[in-house]
């Protein structure tokens, strides 16, 4: 390697472990800093609302203290969804009908397919903007509920 | 050829070139340091890293600009700076371009992480017109104008 290149790259090589401390240190230091592995789904899903593990949304689920909106088209939701849940589309009518939830003090989860959890995070947007404050999204969508073996209802 | 070669090598006109990737470089790093997870969506969009990598690189590479261009203007760590730099650009370059291809109609996250401007062919006409710079300060930089004696 020619010489200008080696220096180059030693060079290189130490700024690049400089800039690399400096950057984890300043996130971790931060209030609002970001995890150092990103989670594919929150890239996926657009939402200001927060994910929620499929083992604390059953944890919720048992206690009764969450209300699960199920984003997905009425033909998928006659066929099968999480016990319980109604299914909202993500729509100014949608959401009216569950307006009454931003006076209530119970946690809203809103979920999709794992492939079309965009939908629930449109849904959670638009709870959160009529002033629901407890909105998540089902991190996993049904498919990791489902996956975990918790309670489905199937059928009409 | 010559004349070319004789203005590429004038210390005044590398300087120059320093200057301007230098504060480009800053520029650029101030909103990404701001909005690290803005910038990891950015990353995101152009569908190029696995989502392991995306927050790591969100979290070093605006630091990277920053101290390249901090001290690519200095004349410190010239090689390195200048080497660096011209890395990013061919990264930025192979990216706008496979964004280009696919068709992705998606902000770059250049300077700005809301709204900025759209991947476009300008984009990869200045980031090849920089990286065209970051080569000659690399090859033909010297100690000249900078605050480290025997830089090079």
């Amino acid at each position: 390697m020619k010489p200008i290149l080696r220096r180059a790259v030693i060079e290189g090589i130490i700024l690049v472990v400089v800039s690399a401390i400096a950057g984890f240190a300043v996130n971790h230091a931060r209030t609002e800093g970001i995890p150092l592995i990103a989670d594919a789904e929150a890239f996926r899903v657009r939402t200001d609302a927060e994910f929620m593990s499929t083992e604390d949304a059953f944890r919720l689920f048992e206690e009764g203290t969450a209300v699960f909106l199920d984003a997905r088209g009425p033909d998928l939701f006659a066929v099968e969804r999480i016990e319980g849940a109604m299914n909202i589309a993500p729509s100014a009518e949608g959401v009216e009908s569950v307006a009454w939830l931003a006076g209530a003090d119970i946690r809203v989860i809103c979920y999709a397919c794992e492939e079309n959890q965009r939908e629930a995070g449109v849904l959670a947007d638009m709870l959160l903007e009529i002033g629901c404050s407890q909105v998540y999204v089902l991190h996993g969508g049904i498919e990791g509920w489902k996956d975990s073996g918790f309670p489905m209802e199937v059928g009409g | 050829m010559r004349l070319l070669k004789l203005v590429i090598s004038n210390k005044y006109v590398i300087f120059a070139i320093r200057l301007t990737l230098g504060f480009v470089f800053i520029y650029a790093a101030i909103d990404k340091i701001a909005q690290p997870g803005a910038f990891a969506e950015n990353i995101y969009n152009y569908r190029m890293l696995p989502h392991w990598a995306i927050n790591v690189m969100a979290l070093v590479m605006p630091w990277l600009e920053l101290i390249c261009g901090v001290l690519i203007i200095a004349g410190v760590f010239l090689r390195g700076s200048a080497f660096l730099i011209g890395l990013m650009l061919g990264v930025f370059i192979i990216a706008i371009s496979a964004a280009l291809v696919r068709g992705l109609d998606i902000s770059c996250g250049c300077f700005t992480m809301e709204g900025g401007h759209g991947v476009a062919v300008d984009l990869l006409i200045r980031d090849v017109l920089m990286f065209a710079g970051a080569a000659i300060v690399l090859f033909l930089g010297t100690s000249a104008l900078s605050l480290r004696r025997g830089a090079d």
